[in-house]
């Protein structure tokens, strides 16, 4: 009888959920998000924050008890997925906007289902769901990324009906 | 000219509009406090830019008043702090920010610290209080 040993097989994190929210980790948002989603740590994908003790040092007090927060860069988030998907656990990855996002899937980070909860307002950005708004350069990330046969809903906190990306690009083209 | 010293008040959705305009029917006239509010649409960016705007033309010996910490309100307002060392505390009520008003029209300044203290004493028992002073 032969036996197969699987050597060298690391922990693999289960990507709970993928989040891009303008706002990161704010007010309850996120602890219903943890809690729907069973994440047991959260990855706040931002080089700004990463660069910024004191402003990192806020968003990483404003988590929600017991769970672990880190923060990378976009680069160190690519190599940490490449070289072992971040570990053990249940991640909760948390980027501010979608072009972050395009970045990280273009450099292997293979999501398959992305929630946009929160896209900040600006002049040129039109309302397409709540307070979510969209301009053209997000349009086409999320053209491309759905194209690849990723999931992309629309949802704002677990009591929300998720919205498809297609509706929600219909609405912005209307 | 001197800059001025006022108490700033930051809210999600402005309830603190509605505060000061109570508190007027125990505290009489209050011209020192200036409400930002957080609407739901605002980013951090565009919040912080009204914010920093604003304090910018004040003295640093006024202070800001936040509703929760770890929201946007709070943490706008610890940015521009840290920068400018102008003092922010979270937990805005009734009970901190009547004291707020009665420092600058009393002695015509702040007292952060006697804030804090204050802030946080806000929250009684009371029947618990009214008791336990009876006894005295």
């Amino acid at each position: 009888m032969e036996f197969v040993v699987l050597k060298g097989v690391k922990d693999v994190a289960d990507i709970a959920l993928c989040r891009i929210d303008s706002r990161l980790i704010h007010g309850q948002v996120m602890t219903k998000w943890v809690n729907q989603s069973q994440a047991n740590r959260i990855i706040v994908v931002s080089d700004d924050l990463a660069n910024d003790d004191f402003m990192r040092s806020i968003y990483l007090m404003s988590a929600p008890e017991g769970i672990k927060v880190d923060c990378f860069t976009k680069r160190q988030t690519i190599d940490s997925f490449a070289d072992g998907r971040f570990g053990a656990g249940r991640v909760l990855l948390l980027l501010p906007d979608l072009a972050s996002m395009k970045e990280l899937v273009d450099c292997g980070v293979n999501v398959t289902s992305i929630q946009v909860g929160g896209l900040g307002g600006a002049p040129n950005r039109k309302v397409v769901f709540q307070n979510i708004t969209l301009d053209d350069a997000d349009a086409a990330v999320l053209d491309d990324l759905s194209s690849r046969g990723i999931e992309i809903y629309f949802q704002t906190i677990p009591e929300d009906a998720p919205q498809g990306v297609e509706s929600i690009l219909k609405k912005y083209r209307s | 000219m001197d800059k001025k010293t006022e108490i700033v008040i930051l809210t999600h959705g402005g309830w603190g509009t509605k505060l000061v305009e109570s508190l007027k029917m125990v505290f009489g006239e209050i011209t020192c406090v200036h409400e930002i509010p957080l609407l739901p649409q605002y980013t951090f960016a565009e919040y912080y830019q009204m914010v920093e705007e604003y304090l910018a033309d004040l003295s640093n010996e006024s202070v800001v008043l936040t509703d929760i910490f770890g929201g946007t309100t709070s943490n706008v307002a610890a940015k521009i702090g840290h920068a400018s060392g102008m003092r922010v505390i979270s937990g805005l009520s009734a009970p901190l920010l009547l004291e707020a008003c009665s420092q600058l029209q009393y002695q015509g300044a702040l007292d952060a610290d006697k804030l804090l203290e204050v802030g946080r004493g806000a929250a009684k028992d009371v029947v618990k209080e009214i008791l336990s002073n009876m006894g005295k």
